[in-house]
C-alpha cells in the first residue's frame, strides 16, 4: 500500500472515510427503511415514526403478498423468462464469440463490425413493436425471451475471454485432426466455466428485472412477468384490494407495498454474496484496455 | 530481368494467393466456423438489422391494414411535422437536460468512489462498503423507483418525515416540476454509481506500482500521487466511458422515465423513447413514432461517431 506520512495524506484520510461511510448510508439507509416499514404496523407508519426499525412489528404484510395469485404466477412467469433466455443466450454468446475470436478468420473484421453495429444504430422502438407482433409473440413469454436473447456486449465480453486463452491449445487438439466443433464442445468449454457463469448471471439479472418488452408486449394480466406486475402493484394499484376494517391497523398500502418490493428483491438477495466475485471478474474479463 | 517479367510473377503470386485463400477456407476448416456462427448470426439478422428495415414507416403513412408495402409514401412529411411540433422540441430538450445533468456526476463520482475505496486498507470495510454499494445496480427499475416514491412520498415517507420535523412544508418530491428532475438524477445516482466504479477500480490495480514508489521516494503525498498518477492512468476508460454516454445521450432514461414519471411532471421528463413510446405503441402514430425514432437513431450515431473521432485524433484513444 502507499506509505505516506504528510498532513494533508491525514486529511485526505478522513475526507476518504467520510465520503465512503455518507455513500454506505445513501445505500443502505433507504433499504433498512424499506424492510422496517414492511414488518410495521398501519399508524406508527403514518405518523412516521418508523425509520431504521419495525415498529408494531408484524407479519400480516407479507403474508398479503404471497397470497396473492397474480403475484406467484408472475414470479414463475419471470423465473421461465430467466431460465430459459439466460441458456439462451449463453449458448448464442459462445458460439459468437468463440468464432469471433479466431484472428485468422477471413472477413472476421467485417463480420464484428456487423456485430458492433447494431449497438450504435438500430431501428427504434416502433419497427421491433412491429417485428414482435408480426411474429405473433405479442403476449407470449417468448416476446420477452428471443429479442434479447442476442446480446452483442455479452458477446464482447464473451469474445475477450476467448482471445485470451493461448493458441496453443487449439493448435495441439487441430494437430490430433479435431473438428472446430469438437475444440469448442470439448475443449474450450470446460475452460470457458468461469465465462459462462458470469454471462448466466448477467443474462439472468436482465430477464429478471425486465420491464420495458414487458409493458410493449404483455397486455394480459395472466401474463405479466414480475415487474410490469409490480410497477402495476405500486404505481397503479390494480390488485391492491380492500383493507376492511379488521386489518386496517396491521395493512395499509405503505407496508404491504414495500413488503412486495422486498419479496421481488428475495432471488437477488439470496443469490447476491454468491455471485458477488462473480461479476467483478466479469467487468475485468472483457474489460477495455486504454 | 525485365520489368515486364517482375510484373508478370507479381500478378502470377497475387492470383495465386487468390485461389490459396478460396482452398484455404474450406481446407483450413473456416467454413465450419462460419456455420457454427450461423445461428447467432440468423438471430442477429432477425431481431437487429430487419427492424431496421421498418425504418420505411417513417417515410409513410403507415397503417396497420396496408402494410409495408401498400401504405402511402409520403417522403419527409412526418420529419415536417417533427419539426414543427413544439411537443417534440420540449422533449428534445427534456431529454439532452436530462442526460446532460446525468453525465455531470455520472462521469466524475465514480472514478472519485474508486480511487478512494482503493485507498482503505482494511479489508473488512472494504468488502462490507463494496457489497453495499453494488447491489443496487441489480435492482429493477421498478424496485428503485418504488423505492424512491415510498423514501419521498409526501405521508409516511422517511425524507418528507425529516423535512417536517424540522418545521418546513413537506415537498411533493414525485409531482413537483422543480424538484423531480434532481429525483430522476438522484435515484439514477444511487443505482449505478457503485456498480460502475469497478471499471475503474479494476483499471486503478492495473496502475504500474513502481510509479507510485518512485513518487514516494520524491517525497509526493497520496493526494499528489492519486492527481499525478492514478486519474491520468484513468484517462482512457474515462473517455471510453464518456464516449459511450454521448452516444447514449438521446437514449438513456427510458425506462427510468417510464416507470416513475406520471402526468404532472410530463413537462419536464418527457424524454424521446417516452415521447415515442406513447405515439407509437399506445396511440398507435406508427409512422410519426418510427420517424421520431429514426431522427433520434441518427444523431445518437453521429454523436457517438463524433465523439470517438474526436477522441481518437486528439487523445489517441478509440473504442474500435
Amino acid at each position: 500500500m502507499i506509505i505516506s506520512n504528510k498532513g494533508s495524506d491525514k486529511i485526505l484520510n478522513y475526507l476518504i472515510y467520510i465520503a465512503l461511510i455518507f455513500m454506505f448510508l445513501i445505500t443502505a439507509i433507504p433499504l433498512v427503511n424499506l424492510v422496517a416499514v414492511s414488518l410495521s404496523s398501519s399508524s406508527p407508519i403514518m405518523r412516521g415514526e418508523v425509520t431504521l426499525l419495525p415498529v408494531d412489528f408484524n407479519i400480516e404484510p407479507f403474508k398479503y403478498v404471497f397470497s396473492s395469485k397474480l403475484f406467484i404466477s408472475s414470479i414463475r412467469i419471470s423465473a421461465i423468462i430467466s431460465v430459459v433466455g439466460s441458456i439462451l443466450g449463453v449458448f448464442l454468446s459462445v458460439t459468437a464469440a468463440y468464432v469471433l475470436s479466431k484472428k485468422s478468420l477471413p472477413g472476421r473484421k467485417v463480420l464484428i463490425l456487423a456485430f458492433v453495429f447494431t449497438t450504435m444504430f438500430n431501428g427504434g422502438l416502433i419497427p421491433s413493436y412491429m417485428l414482435v407482433n408480426k411474429l405473433g409473440l405479442l403476449n407470449s413469454a417468448w416476446s420477452m425471451i428471443l429479442p434479447s436473447v442476442i446480446n452483442v456486449f455479452n458477446i464482447l465480453i464473451a469474445k475477450s475471454f476467448f482471445e485470451g486463452i493461448p493458441e496453443e491449445i487449439e493448435e495441439s487438439a487441430k494437430l490430433d485432426g479435431a473438428s472446430y466443433t469438437k475444440i469448442l464442445v470439448r475443449i474450450m468449454l470446460p475452460i470457458a466455466v468461469p465465462l459462462i457463469a458470469v454471462l448466466i448471471l448477467f443474462f439472468a439479472v436482465d430477464f429478471w428485472n425486465e420491464y420495458i418488452n414487458a409493458k410493449m408486449y404483455i397486455t394480459n394480466p395472466k401474463k405479466m412477468p414480475l415487474q410490469l406486475y409490480l410497477r402495476t402493484a405500486i404505481f397503479d394499484s390494480i390488485d391492491a384490494t380492500e383493507f376492511d376494517g379488521s386489518n386496517m391497523d396491521k395493512l395499509n398500502r405503505t407496508n404491504t407495498t414495500n413488503a412486495l418490493i422486498i419479496a421481488s428483491m428475495i432471488p437477488v438477495a439470496i443469490l447476491y454474496p454468491f455471485i458477488q466475485r462473480f461479476f467483478i471478474s466479469g467487468i475485468t474479463i472483457g474489460s477495455v484496455k486504454g | 530481368m525485365h520489368i515486364s517479367d517482375v510484373s508478370q510473377m507479381n500478378s502470377n503470386i497475387k492470383k495465386k494467393s487468390k485461389t490459396n485463400k478460396k482452398v484455404a477456407f474450406f481446407r483450413e476448416g473456416y467454413w465450419e466456423l462460419y456455420l457454427i456462427l450461423l445461428i447467432p448470426f440468423l438471430f442477429l439478422v432477425l431481431f437487429k438489422y430487419i427492424p431496421i428495415l421498418g425504418i420505411i414507416m417513417a417515410f409513410q403513412d403507415f397503417s396497420i391494414f396496408d402494410g409495408f408495402l401498400k401504405s402511402k409514401f409520403v417522403g419527409f412529411q412526418q420529419f415536417e411535422k417533427i419539426f414543427t411540433n413544439s411537443g417534440f422540441m420540449r422533449v428534445l430538450w427534456n431529454t439532452i437536460f436530462i442526460n446532460a445533468y446525468k453525465l455531470l456526476f455520472w462521469i466524475p463520482i465514480p472514478v472519485i468512489l474508486a480511487i478512494f475505496i482503493n485507498e482503505v486498507k482494511n479489508v473488512t470495510i472494504k468488502k462490507i462498503i463494496q457489497t453495499t454499494i453494488y447491489l443496487p445496480h441489480f435492482l429493477s427499475w421498478v424496485v428503485v423507483g418504488g423505492i424512491f416514491s415510498g423514501l419521498l412520498a409526501v405521508n409516511g415517507g422517511l425524507v418528507n418525515g425529516v423535512i417536517t420535523s424540522l418545521g418546513f412544508e413537506p415537498i411533493k418530491f414525485m409531482y413537483d416540476n422543480k424538484v423531480f428532475i434532481h429525483v430522476i438524477v438522484s435515484s439514477a445516482m444511487w443505482k449505478e454509481v457503485g456498480f460502475g466504479s469497478i471499471v475503474y477500480l479494476g483499471a486503478i490495480t492495473a496502475i504500474d506500482s513502481q510509479m507510485y514508489e518512485a513518487a514516494v521516494i520524491d517525497g509526493a503525498s497520496r493526494i499528489k500521487q492519486i492527481w499525478h498518477i492514478t486519474i491520468p492512468s484513468l484517462s482512457g476508460t474515462i473517455m471510453v466511458v464518456l464516449i459511450m454516454a454521448l452516444g447514449n445521450l438521446l437514449n438513456n432514461s427510458f425506462e427510468q422515465m417510464l416507470i416513475m414519471y406520471n402526468p404532472a411532471v410530463y413537462d419536464v421528463s418527457d424524454v424521446i423513447n417516452t415521447y415515442v413510446y406513447r405515439y407509437g405503441v399506445e396511440q398507435m402514430e406508427y409512422s410519426y413514432a418510427t420517424a421520431v425514432g429514426l431522427f433520434n437513431g441518427v444523431v445518437g450515431f453521429i454523436l457517438v461517431m463524433a465523439a470517438n473521432t474526436y477522441s481518437r485524433k486528439f487523445l489517441n484513444r478509440s473504442l474500435w
